[in-house]
């Protein structure tokens, strides 16, 4: 079901057959909860219904981020993406669920449980977003709201065969987005096509005074843009990100729809970003080291679970994460702290952001020559469920081709860009800091010839 | 100091510092991962930045300020107070920060 799709059916309609269709595959575990009595308005530019991941607070559902800590947490306000969607008239159905705090590339860390891909329910669906891509890609809904920090929007998007749009950081509000890495974290949509991203984005988009990074400029219109013609623009396609730790034929089927592009009159250069191949290691100090200082707000005192066996308040505080949190949680807190800590922090900390400056000039120059970026999006197709769990970096990896966008800030949209062994592969196409018109632009002309 | 591997007993300090009560077993088991993923991350030691200065933030804002004012709360005290595991008295109620020698 698509956005079109559900207006025609009707706002009550729609919602009636979104609830079924969430009941009828429960078995995917991809929702969290439901709304008991959804806010049905009639009136709004985007009136039909959609899921929200639980990292993003809502009124009238619990938000537990997939986390034990917060298991019966209700948020007292809710955050300004849903707000402004609402006043859309987009009726908010449920929660969906996720890797707990966001923080995973399959969704198997999530306290309730794993959440089955749609195309092979023997696999994952990515993650961490992996509840919202597999509602979207089962039909439950025709859009789903993610959270994009390394990947986890565009990653579980490509597992489950459907677009997922990462925004510029800055051009939506992270207002109401339980914080995982600060300077990374960002919301933005998943859905069955590159027009409903842009309405979607539409909505969310623009500065928030509740949130001091979102950049105060202008939001252009991004459907109007969408008209198939990409004569002379420029694509650049990055060599690292088609060799070494990349599924061969997930490289062909990528290098096929860039040549379907270049069949439609754009230009294909080959470009090269050396410092990209840091990005994984960057981001797993970047990342964890802001997680360290975020999560340190669960403390058992003002909300959310706490140990009723501690004899002091340090106690409390130990025992209350100890129990509180996942492993994966536990294990990039410790990470983030001990690389922030006195005497490592400049061996790490202060190193991976200045690798990252590197890597944001990797991108800055090759935009001076092109308009856009395309690479695969991620380096293997959709893995079985139980695979990696054992083996947090070879779980890392699956951010490998995504996390240099999230480092650099760059907006970047993954679309179905084909099948190997019938499972979906995602194209990733990255474009300039808040420039999310052209890669949306060059998306949809893409899922027009494909 | 030397980088790429965490001993258990730092295991045990960072779990310290970090407030997270661990059994021992988990230490152990954390000590393998995290220095797993430590001499992985490693490779940066070998990038040459001494051009070049950190990414503290990616999109150049500066100074970005609020009015200096008492604004409206959109959430009231009650709220707050609902969500806390214990309270008292309109306050939040916490365990005993010193303990007492006798």
């Amino acid at each position: 079901m698509n956005i079109e799709e559900a207006e025609k059916l009707g706002i009550e309609q729609a919602t009636k057959e979104s609830l079924t269709t969430i009941k009828v595959k429960s078995d995917l575990n991809a929702i969290l909860a439901t709304v008991a009595k959804p806010i049905i308005s009639k009136t709004g530019i985007l009136n039909v219904p959609y899921l929200c991941k639980d990292n993003i607070v809502t009124l009238g559902t619990k938000t537990t981020a997939a986390s034990k800590i917060l298991e019966n947490f209700e948020s007292p306000y809710e955050a300004t993406v849903v707000r402004r969607l609402r006043e859309a008239g987009a009726v908010l159905i449920g929660k969906t669920n996720l890797d707990e705090f966001a923080m995973g590339s399959s969704t198997e860390n999530s306290a309730y449980g794993v959440t089955k891909n749609p195309v092979d329910e023997t696999r994952v669906p990515g993650g961490s977003s992996g509840g919202s891509a597999a509602a979207v890609a089962s039909g439950m809904v025709p859009f789903a709201l993610g959270s994009d920090t390394g990947g986890s929007i565009r990653q579980p998007a490509s597992f489950c065969g459907v677009v997922g749009l990462m925004p510029t950081y800055g051009r939506v509000s992270r207002y109401g987005l339980i914080a995982m890495a600060s300077s990374l974290d960002r919301i933005g949509p998943i859905t069955t096509c590159v027009k409903d991203a842009a309405r979607v984005l539409q909505i969310i988009a623009g500065y928030d005074e509740h949130d001091s990074t979102t950049v105060d400029i202008e939001v252009p219109d991004y459907v109007s843009v969408l008209d198939g013609d990409i004569k002379g623009l420029k694509i650049g396609v990055p060599k690292e990100y088609f060799g070494e730790g990349v599924n061969e034929t997930i490289v062909q089927v990528v290098r096929l729809g860039i040549e379907m592009l270049e069949k439609q009159g754009a230009v294909v250069r080959e470009i090269s970003l050396p410092n990209s191949k840091y990005a994984l290691a960057t981001y797993y100090i970047i990342q964890p080291s802001e997680v360290s200082a975020n999560l340190a707000r669960y403390d058992g005192i003002r909300y959310g679970i706490s140990a009723k066996d501690a004899n002091n308040l340090w106690e409390v505080y130990d025992k209350s994460r100890a129990q509180g949190f996942g492993v994966e949680v536990k294990r990039r807190i410790m990470l983030g702290t001990y690389t922030l800590s006195a005497g490592f922090r400049d061996a790490y900390y202060d190193k991976a952001q200045r690798v990252r400056t590197l890597i944001k000039q990797d991108f800055d120059k090759a935009f001076e020559q092109v308009d856009v970026i395309i690479s695969p999006t991620t380096p293997t197709v959709a893995f079985k469920i139980g695979e990696r769990v054992q083996d947090p970096l070879s779980m890392y990896r699956a951010d490998l081709l995504t996390a240099p966008a999230s480092l650099a800030g760059l907006p970047a949209i993954s679309v179905p860009g084909g099948e190997v062994e019938g499972l979906p592969v995602g194209l990733q196409i990255m474009g300039r800091q808040f420039d999310e018109k052209t890669i949306l632009r060059v998306a949809y002309a893409y899922e027009q010839v494909r | 100091m030397k980088t790429g591997k965490l001993p258990k007993e730092q295991v045990d300090w960072v779990a310290k510092l970090a407030h997270i009560g661990l059994t021992g077993s988990e230490t152990s088991k954390y000590a393998e991962e995290l220095s797993a993923v430590l001499g992985y991350v490693d490779e940066l030691q070998k990038v040459d930045t001494s051009t070049v200065d950190e990414t503290m933030q990616i999109t150049d804002l500066k100074n970005v300020t609020a009015v200096d004012a008492i604004g409206k709360c959109e959430i009231v005290r009650e709220e707050f107070l609902q969500r806390a595991p214990t309270s008292e008295k309109g306050y939040i109620k916490v365990k005993k920060v010193f303990d007492r020698k006798v």
